[in-house]
């Protein structure tokens, strides 16, 4: 029983590895979430320049549109980006020092449901020329369903 | 002999500082002028006033063949109209204004608007000006020509920003020029006000048919005898050209302005009133009664608004007194074509956290001048004339139940109020609430049509419902502030 113990007091004490782990996890996810939504729109723009040049008539005319989003200017919610990216970074760190695969596969599965969570919300709050991505991407969709484009 | 030679000194010295000042016409000056003062009122009942321009014609425009390298896109009537050619050239003009211990700059560009955040960057811009010369503010408006090139970028083609860089860059160096200018050519003198009936000059396209028919002047006129420069307001749109043309113009300012300048020699700046609502010029017709071409048309309208303010004879002579006040508020930006053009870049207008439906809003501003006494409430936008003036769409109004209002004139308290409309801004039009109807399944986007058989256009056009009680608020604040 007391081998047990130490076994279970090893599972829990924070090493000076897992801090600097966090750290820098920390640093790339941070970057990773704030550089999503920039890419996501200047890439959506010159994705949009380029599929212009082969389209026609009304569609050639949205996608030309969209094509100006290359040059918008992105601004990703640091704060969503700043929480996810601790959230993410004490999941990595914690995982290293697990000793039980079954304990391990469950921080991995959290692991990716709070990237793909940071990613989301980190696009979803981000502005693009002062307006909110997802109040332009609603916009868009308002269009399309009511036939405009 | 001695007295003869200090007679002498003494004349010489009084002719030059006579003839020795700058004079109106614009200098082609640096743009950091003399580090001096400009000469300030002696208390002996003089205003001091400079004015200065700038063309702003693009670098690319031919005058042999009267066409530009570039694309430039007309602004006012429909998308993609593409300029073929130039009219007449836009300006930027500016007037330097000083009682003697306040001084401010106002001035107005020969296009259909610019938003505040370029207003802003051109301001900016212009600190070293406001130190040298202790200006208490700077007010750029803009004439609403709906023959210039396109300053918003909602005349491209559709979904596509239809200003051109360099352009917009000519604008601003242009109207920085201008304010430099009059900066510096600043004099002493008299300023008179005066008005005059344009009978029946105007059309209003929307009920209530309410607008000022008068157009009122400000006129300059120096001590040294130069020529002057005269301060005109009119309500109605710049678009005697319609929106057939195609070819870049100030529309009827223009020759409004150069009527003026070849029968008294006096410099000018026009600025609109209250031209919401759609308040605009008839067509002129000939001796036979059939339409003019549009490109005599709007000869002859600036020509009659010009022969009406050259017959003003009963002015009055200002005390040189300025009061000048701005209030900054934000307005709820519902207008999803605005949203969306302004997240595609195609509208500069820089939305901020906000309410309504989209959770976003416009900073804007407000501005309550008196020059020697006259009001003047200077809006950020195309006001409906019935709410500067009163009147209302009455039974026949799209929405009755909206919240009462007051208008300017009542709080301010001042019946023969001026309004220059599209200062420092440009909303759009500002509608009255009790008559603002959209299109139920696509605001915005598609004109509503009433239960009377009333199209709403101009909602389309609008940033929503509440600017007017926003601008309103403003206004009892500006009014408070004054005590």
């Amino acid at each position: 029983m007391q081998g047990t113990k130490l076994e279970k007091k090893n599972n829990y004490r924070i090493s000076l590895r897992q801090v600097w782990t966090f750290l820098a996890a920390a640093v790339l996810y941070f970057a990773l979430f704030c550089l999503f939504p920039i890419v996501l729109v200047l890439g959506a723009g010159l994705v949009s320049g380029f599929a212009a040049k082969s389209l026609e008539g009304t569609a050639q005319a949205v996608a030309l549109s969209l094509a100006q989003l290359s040059g918008a200017e992105v601004l990703p919610s640091f704060a969503i980006c700043a929480v996810f990216a601790a959230v993410c970074a004490a999941l990595l760190a914690a995982r290293r020092n697990v000793r039980s695969i079954a304990t391990f596969r469950q921080i991995t599965v959290l692991l990716v449901y709070a990237s793909i969570a940071g990613f989301a919300l980190s696009a979803c709050q981000s502005k693009v020329n002062g307006v909110p991505l997802r109040t332009f991407a609603g916009l868009v969709r308002e269009l399309i369903c009511s036939g405009v484009l | 002999m001695k007295r003869m030679l200090s007679a002498f000194l003494a004349g010489t010295l009084f002719c030059t500082s006579i003839c020795g000042c700058s004079s109106f016409a614009p200098d082609k000056g640096g743009p950091q002028g003399d580090a001096r003062q400009a000469p300030q009122g002696k208390g002996g009942g003089y205003w001091t006033v400079g004015f200065g321009s700038a063309a702003l014609v693009p670098d690319d425009y031919d005058p042999v063949t009267d066409s530009f390298a570039n694309t430039y896109y007309i602004a006012g009537y429909r998308n993609d109209n593409v300029a073929n050619g130039m009219l007449d050239p836009q300006f930027a003009r500016a007037a330097f204004i000083s009682d003697g211990s306040t001084s401010i700059v106002v001035a107005a560009v020969d296009c259909v608007g610019l938003l505040k955040a370029f207003v802003d960057e051109i301001k900016a811009g212009l600190s070293d000006v406001v130190k040298e010369y202790n200006l208490s503010a700077i007010h750029i408006a803009s004439t609403h020509t709906h023959a210039g090139i396109d300053t918003l970028g909602l005349w491209g083609p559709v979904g596509r920003d239809g200003k051109n860089e360099a352009f917009m860059e000519k604008v601003k160096l242009g109207v920085q020029s201008a304010i430099r200018q009059a900066c510096k050519s600043a004099r002493e003198g008299k300023l008179y006000y005066g008005k005059a009936d344009t009978g029946d000059l105007q059309r209003d396209s929307r009920p209530p048919y309410v607008y000022d028919k008068y157009i009122h002047r400000f006129r300059f006129e120096p001590i040294d005898g130069t020529p002057g420069l005269q301060i005109i307001t009119y309500g109605s749109h710049p678009e005697a050209l319609r929106s057939e043309n195609s070819r870049v113009s100030a529309d009827f300012p223009c020759y409004m302005g150069r009527k003026i300048k070849n029968a008294t020699g006096d410099d000018f700046i026009f600025f609109a009133g209250a031209v919401g609502g759609l308040i605009s010029t008839k067509r002129q017709l000939d001796e036979s009664g059939n339409e003019l071409p549009l490109e005599q048309d709007v000869v002859v309208v600036g020509e009659k608004l010009a022969d009406c303010l050259l017959s003003i004879a009963d002015e009055v002579e200002l005390k040189p007194e300025i009061k000048d006040n701005t209030h900054k508020f934000s307005v709820n930006l519902d207008n999803k074509v605005y949203v969306l053009l302004s997240s595609l870049g195609v509208l500069g207008s820089k939305p901020i956290p906000g309410g309504g439906k989209y959770g976003l809003a416009l900073e804007t501003q407000a501005s309550l001048l008196s020059l020697g006494g006259i009001n003047i409430a200077l809006v950020p936008g195309e006001l409906f004339p019935e709410l500067a003036y009163g009147g209302s769409a009455g039974e026949i109004a799209a929405n009755p139940g909206a919240e009462p209002y007051r208008t300017l004139v009542e709080i301010i308290g001042d019946r023969d109020l001026l309004v220059w409309g599209l200062c420092d801004d440009e909303l759009g039009y500002i509608v009255a609430p009790n008559d603002f109807f959209l299109h139920p399944e696509n605001p915005y986007f598609e004109r509503g049509t009433d239960s009377f058989g009333r199209s709403h256009y101009e909602e389309t056009n609008s940033v929503g419902i509440e600017v007017y009680y926003r601008l309103s608020e403003a206004f009892e604040e500006l009014v408070k502030r004054r005590g």
